[in-house]
């Protein structure tokens, strides 16, 4: 049991892996947004199961609860802030 | 996780006038062990390089909450000790994790507190922003400086024209 | 700051508050045998107002978060703190001893008077985080006209 949470706890870090990609090549911002997005929903998941293979399940879930929340109001955030440039008509891009 | 009893330092050895391939082992296995040193360090470099570096001053105050990032995982990593649990109290235990001790509850407590007062700091420093932008129209730092500059110049430009001014009046009379 | 475009964003932010605002209560419960507490819970707590004022504009939140009810509530978290801290101390303990709260030397009844303790300075710190929090954002967020009209009114005072 404690193996298969290991495991799946290193698939995902492999996955944030491949997010990370995304967030640094782009190429556009939107694509940056939704990858820091779901490496946080990724982050919940890895909370989650290290609460179980601490044997700590209950303590972890609340963390994870929370940090799902605080994701969310994040990337309304960062999207209200893009929004915000497309309606000045100001490049959304980032330069280089 | 990182030996928490562990030397801080590599031991030095004795005869290190010239670092043989020992000395090398050794420096990689304090790595190796304390690797949570080499992370802090690498990320507070990253958040210093950016509150230095940027011209943005929002750039700059992530930076700034980088650095302060940086201290937290280090004064939580010292904390940690092997094979124990977070210090919150652990009352339904299952079955062989009676003896398991818990980590060193101060460093999060005082990180807490940190965390609290960086909060509060990052919301100044982001009113000040906001207070430059509607001053300035600008967040860039190149830019404020330059508006200021020229300011200073048309001033005392308009000083000397004052003096000038004064001067001519004087010598008419 | 005006509202976002966006009907599913707007509505999934009206419908998430008083969910964000149950789940900062149950953190505030558990600040004795879990992770939460006052500070946590209060930041929870806050950013249901903070969603509100990005998804559906500045004016929405702050009509939900008034200043008036905000500024109040700021010190009253501090002084529910410092009430249970001097009426501790009144019933004969010391500063916070909440068991001295009891009044009585059951150490039983003692305990449970411990934990109404704990419960109330949290729920005051909770008080306190909450209001700093949002008017933190409201404050920062302040579109230039609110801004404008806010400059003008304290230009009328120190006039008068």
């Amino acid at each position: 049991m404690p193996v298969a949470l290991a495991a799946a706890v290193v698939v995902i870090l492999l996955g944030v892996l491949v997010l990370l990609r995304r967030v640094i090549v782009g190429p556009r911002l939107l694509d940056r947004v939704v990858a820091v997005n779901v490496i946080g929903t990724k982050t919940i998941i890895l909370l989650a199961l290290v609460g179980y293979l601490a044997g700590r399940p209950g303590f972890f879930l609340d963390i994870a609860l929370s940090y799902a929340l605080i994701n969310f109001v994040g990337t309304i955030a960062v999207l209200r802030y893009y929004e915000g440039r497309v309606r000045r008509g100001e490049p959304v891009e980032e330069e280089a | 996780m990182p030996d928490a009893g562990g030397p801080l330092l590599p031991p030095a050895g004795p005869a290190a006038a010239v670092p043989g391939p020992a000395a090398f082992a050794d420096v990689l296995g304090w790595l190796a062990t304390h690797y949570n040193y080499a992370i802090y360090i690498l990320l507070m470099m990253i958040g210093l390089y950016a509150v230095l570096a940027k011209g943005n001053l929002v750039k700059k105050v992530i930076g700034l909450n980088l650095l302060q990032t940086a201290v937290f995982l280090f004064y939580l990593s010292i904390g940690k000790i092997d094979g124990a649990t977070a210090p919150v109290v652990w009352t339904d235990r299952p079955p062989g994790a009676e003896g398991v001790p818990y980590e060193n509850p101060v460093p999060h407590v005082l990180m807490l507190t940190a965390i609290v007062v960086g909060v509060s700091v990052t919301a100044v420093a982001l009113a000040l922003v906001v207070r430059i932008r509607e001053a300035y129209g600008t967040v860039d730092e190149g830019e404020i400086l330059a508006s200021d500059e020229a300011q200073e110049e048309a001033e005392s430009a308009r000083a000397e024209a004052q003096e000038a001014a004064a001067d001519a009046a004087g010598a008419r009379e | 700051m005006r509202s976002t475009d966006s009907l599913i964003v707007r509505y999934i932010a009206r419908r998430s508050v008083p969910f964000i605002q149950l789940y900062a209560l149950y953190v505030l419960g558990h600040g004795e045998d879990g992770p939460g507490g006052g500070f946590q819970g209060g930041v929870i707590f806050a950013s249901s107002f903070v969603l509100l004022g990005l998804a559906n504009g500045w004016g929405y939140g702050r009509r939900a978060a008034p200043a008036r009810l905000l500024d109040p509530l700021l010190p009253l978290g501090c002084l529910i703190y410092l009430g249970i801290g001097l009426a501790a101390l009144l019933a004969g303990g010391a500063f916070l001893e909440y068991g001295a709260l009891a009044g009585s030397d059951d150490p039983e009844v003692r305990r449970h008077w411990h934990h109404y303790g704990l419960i109330g300075i949290e729920v005051g710190v909770m008080v306190t985080v909450s209001a700093a929090m949002a008017t933190l954002f409201f404050e920062m967020a302040r579109p230039a006209r609110v801004q404008a009209r806010v400059d003008r009114v304290g230009e009328e005072a120190d006039r008068a």
